[in-house]
């Protein structure tokens, strides 16, 4: 791997993960997807949710014609996590639950994400451009080039648990790639 | 060290498929099956002959050896699976369907190598072998290889009793014939 092909990037950071276990209680149904940031207007968790199946996950059915970047307004009372979200500059934040024995559809996005593992083990893996790779629980959170080909293994029989969310920082061509807003006159006509 | 070898034993895809799709619509019954796995070969001490060579050969009793599993199930007499049974002299053959977003439990080694051929796959199911034991604390790169065994015809061979799991990442599931070297 060349030395310029950073596929994930820790960051130290002084983050309190039994805090974020504490506070993630809140969570209504803890094994799914959910989001910990909505719209304006919403308190639907799960409105920011995509539908698994396409290479490009950009192209997956989408129920809504938000931007990721509209997800940006705290969702539950999570003082210490909502806290993180804001300091590090995330939106589009979720809860990510990854059943035992399952993985995600090998697929890429269009911007990077940040990783705040929270359950995990060693048989936890994130698969980048055929590269494994095993995130541990530490102070750190993890900047992942999803825009490669990736997906993420639980080969336990535990679940495994991240916060996800996008940074615009490392994902510079947000903007120009962000789904179009259709305005209400749009939606109307 | 070679993790897979492609074999130069060829057998005809399409013929498999069709056989193996007849038996699984309309022969199979769902006593027959251990969660997504059927056996085509038991041994003598067999209860179930479709399920006991299922899974982990452990979970019976651990001192049964796969080459016990010799004997063909009636249900693949005269099919080209017993044939290609007898042609690579294999036992413990199994029936092993991997549905999309699955993957094994855990990096695990087994006691034979194995004999696969693929009826029908994806391009995002492979194997994983990671090169070095998985440390707890160790970040972050497991170097590994990542295999993906074509559906060509071809039957491959793949050292098991190397740390490995299989993961299915793709949008279909797949299919192998699983057959082990006793």
């Amino acid at each position: 791997m060349d030395s310029t092909d950073i596929m994930i990037k820790e960051i130290s950071y002084d983050i309190d993960v039994e805090k974020i276990r504490e506070e993630l209680k809140a969570i209504p149904d803890p094994m799914r997807q959910t989001c910990l940031q909505g719209v304006e207007g919403s308190s639907d968790p799960y409105l920011g949710i995509g539908v698994s199946g396409s290479k490009n996950a950009w192209e997956r059915e989408r129920n809504d014609d938000y931007r990721l970047t509209d997800f940006k307004f705290p969702l539950f009372d999570m003082p210490y996590i909502n806290g993180l979200i804001e300091k590090l500059g995330m939106f589009h934040t979720r809860y990510m639950y990854l059943k035992p024995k399952t993985c995600y559809s090998y697929h890429r996005d269009r911007t990077k994400r940040i990783h705040i593992v929270v359950t995990t083990n060693e048989d936890c893996w994130l698969v980048v451009e055929e590269q494994i790779y095993h995130l541990p629980i530490n102070d750190s959170y993890y900047i992942v080039d999803t825009t490669k080909m990736h997906t993420a293994i639980n080969a336990s029989t535990h679940g495994r648990i991240h916060i996800v969310g996008i940074h615009q920082q490392y994902s510079p061509v947000m903007q120009l790639i962000s789904k179009p807003r259709i305005t209400e006159v749009a939606r109307n006509s | 060290m070679k993790y897979i070898e492609k074999t130069n034993y060829q057998f005809d895809l399409d013929h498999l498929n069709f056989e193996w799709k007849y038996i699984q619509d309309f022969v199979l019954t769902n006593d027959q099956w251990y969660r997504t796995q059927t056996c085509l070969q038991h041994s003598k001490d067999c209860v179930n002959k479709y399920t006991d060579g299922c899974g982990s050969i452990k979970r019976a009793d651990g001192s049964v050896p796969a080459s016990d599993f010799c004997l063909i199930n009636d249900i693949y007499r005269g099919t080209i699976f017993e044939a290609i049974i007898n042609e690579l002299n294999v036992v413990r053959s199994r029936i092993m369907i991997i549905d999309k977003h699955r993957t094994y439990s855990s990096v695990h080694a087994d006691r034979t190598k194995r004999s696969h051929f693929v009826l029908n796959t994806n391009p995002y199911a492979f194997f994983l072998f990671p090169r070095n034991p998985i440390e707890k604390s160790e970040i972050i790169h497991i170097p590994s290889e990542v295999i993906h065994i074509p559906a060509d015809g071809y039957v491959y061979k793949v050292d098991a009793r190397l740390p490995h799991t299989f993961v299915n990442a793709g949008e279909e599931s797949r299919t192998h014939l699983v057959m082990c070297h006793g």
